[in-house]
């Protein structure tokens, strides 16, 4: 069956080494950094002395840091790029290939909660589902708000010449209270969103070989596929399966879910008892 | 004859006999070496353990009687060049062999040794605002000695040393303990670190004289704060200094102390605290964390459900063809 099943191409090599090259910084910078915003537990303690303690988890987290630079740096060079050739790339910044979000979004954001509350039926989306849109939009903003406030608190000295000192107090704040709102999210709505939905557990592939099967296209992004099949562009898209890209992305994803599911778990406990 | 006699008795004691004897007393006393204690001390089949009321708190506690010589030895005291014996601080031994009075006087550290510190710490402000209070200022040991063994005096940059004085400090200064850890510094005290490379409170508050931050000469005061924090931050200046060492927007005092300057009409003390800004961006975290949970996670919950719903119904077109 899945032989026969044809197979679009829906993540370039390009966006899926990013993404993984995020998956990996991320995780670097969430284990060495969420045991100093939960100092008081033991799971902290224990976590932040497993992975080298001071000052070995400052260097981990800051190398870690260097390559979400890195990869981000790679995203907007290629955004760049697709922007000034002018070609079908242009539309990267609007219409329905845009992941920025569109007037469109509205209606599909009004039919979404229709079909939630089993109003109405399941809407027909395009490339970008209005909630990708906005965990794309978060991670712009978080990344933009972690690199400013890592900064500030890898150099307070030279910030200090324009700012009081304080400001890297409120920093360290923002720093913190973003890492956890941005690893909770990850690891729960992300998750969530992609992974861990009936149709789709315990992982979905294509971010890691890139390919959806026919099937998935039409059921998840029906108005895409349209668009596709009326500009006879959908054969420009079909791949060959690649099996051992699938096995890899499994034997990866699988136990980086758990590790997250795992944090978040001890997250949310450390947060109750806390409040209790 | 008889009087050359007298005066060779005499001659014989001056240059003799006197500083034999003389010489005996000091003897023992000098003579009474560490490795005398240990005979008994250092063997768990001689001494055990035994109840002990503290001379400076009144609490009961069992203490082993047994000395770890190495730990000793390891200690400020062992590691000296003048090779302290047991004697040199339990002076009520001096001389004293074989099984002794159980219970001995408390050791003098300051009379003949540390009288230098123990000024400067019995005139401070931290000795003297506790004396006013009504309350029992820290002895030296209370500070200054370990927690695994009751003999240990580990040196200043030990670690484990260090962490047994943020410990001992919290003890009392509870609050300030806890919005030092809301901090980064205690942050990583609090995971462990407790090299001198993260500043722990005596660090910035000083040891044997802590001032108030209100007077000039505090080590955190107007006078010297770029000077203390200069010991690790290399560059700091009056505006860094302006750190907040201790954020309390985790503490309802904060919010009580804003709620009343409001009532007052103090707006201006509000807008000239800090605290004030570290409140406000911690608050507004809490509404953006609860919003996109709320949000996000009634999404996907629901979302899940209803796939669910329409597998379990077997719907092959959802809708849309």
């Amino acid at each position: 069956m899945a032989t026969t099943e044809r197979l679009y191409m829906r993540f370039s090599p390009f966006h899926r080494v990013v993404h993984f090259m995020l998956i990996v910084s991320f995780f670097g910078l969430v284990l060495t950094g969420i045991p100093l915003a939960f100092q008081d537990q033991d799971w902290a303690r224990w976590l932040y002395a497993l992975l080298g303690g001071y000052p070995t988890c400052g260097y981990i987290h800051r190398i870690c840091a260097g390559m979400t630079f890195f990869s981000a740096f790679l995203h907007f060079a290629y955004c760049s790029f697709l922007v000034l050739s002018k070609g079908e790339g242009a539309k990267v910044l609007w219409g329905p290939e845009s992941i920025l979000l569109q007037p469109m979004d509205v209606k599909d954001i009004l039919s979404d909660m229709k079909w939630l509350l089993g109003l109405g039926p399941r809407p027909a989306f395009d490339r970008w589902i209005y909630w990708e849109k906005f965990e794309y939009l978060s991670l712009l903003w978080g990344t933009m708000v972690m690199a400013l406030t890592g900064f500030m608190l890898w150099f307070p000295t030279t910030f200090s010449i324009i700012l009081p000192g304080w400001v890297m107090d409120m920093a360290l704040i923002a720093h913190r209270y973003e890492a956890i709102l941005a690893a909770a999210f990850v690891f729960t709505i992300h998750f969530i969103h992609t992974h861990l939905l009936p149709e789709k557990v315990p992982v979905d592939e294509a971010m890691f070989t890139g390919r959806v099967t026919e099937e998935e296209f039409l059921h998840e992004r029906p108005r895409h596929y349209k668009r596709l099949e009326e500009a006879k562009l959908l054969n420009r898209y079909r791949v060959s399966p690649n099996p051992t890209l699938s096995l890899l992305s499994k034997i990866i994803a699988v136990p980086l879910l758990l590790i997250g599911l795992l944090l978040t778990s001890l997250m949310v406990s450390s947060l109750l008892v806390n409040l209790i | 004859m008889l009087r050359k006699g007298w005066v060779g008795i005499y001659r014989q004691a001056g240059l003799w006999v006197l500083p034999t004897l003389f010489f005996l007393l000091q003897g023992l006393a000098t003579a009474q070496e560490t490795s005398d204690c240990m005979e008994c001390h250092g063997n768990p089949n001689k001494v055990g353990k035994v109840a002990r009321i503290d001379h400076d708190t009144g609490e009961i506690k069992v203490v082993s009687m047994l000395v770890d010589e190495k730990a000793f030895l390891d200690s400020a005291h062992g590691r000296s060049k003048e090779k302290f014996t047991c004697i040199d601080c339990h002076g009520d031994l001096s001389g004293v062999y074989g099984e002794h009075d159980p219970l001995l006087k408390p050791v003098d550290c300051i009379t003949f040794c540390h009288d230098d510190p123990a000024a400067e710490y019995q005139e401070g402000s931290h000795v003297e605002h506790m004396k006013e209070k009504e309350k029992r200022p820290p002895t030296c040991k209370e500070c200054h000695m370990g927690v695994n063994s009751a003999r240990e005096t580990p040196v200043k940059d030990d670690k484990f040393h260090r962490a047994y004085i943020n410990k001992n400090c919290g003890n009392c200064h509870e609050e300030y303990m806890y919005t030092y850890c809301t901090n980064l510094h205690g942050q990583l005290t609090s995971l462990g670190e407790c090299s001198t490379e993260v500043a722990n409170c005596s660090d910035c508050h000083g040891g044997h004289e802590i001032l108030k931050s209100s007077e000039p000469d505090s080590m955190v005061g107007e006078k010297k704060i770029v000077e203390t924090c200069s010991k690790c931050h290399a560059g700091a200046d009056k505006n860094f200094v302006r750190h907040v060492a201790h954020p309390k927007f985790k503490r309802p005092e904060l919010y009580k102390g804003i709620l009343k300057a409001l009532g007052e009409r103090d707006i201006k003390k509000i807008a000239l605290d800090p605290q004030s800004y570290l409140m406000l961006i911690f608050v507004a975290y809490m509404g953006i964390i609860t919003f996109t949970f709320s949000s996000f996670g009634l999404h996907s919950l629901l979302m899940w459900f209803r796939i669910l719903q329409e597998e379990r119904k077997g719907e092959e077109g959802h809708g849309h063809h």
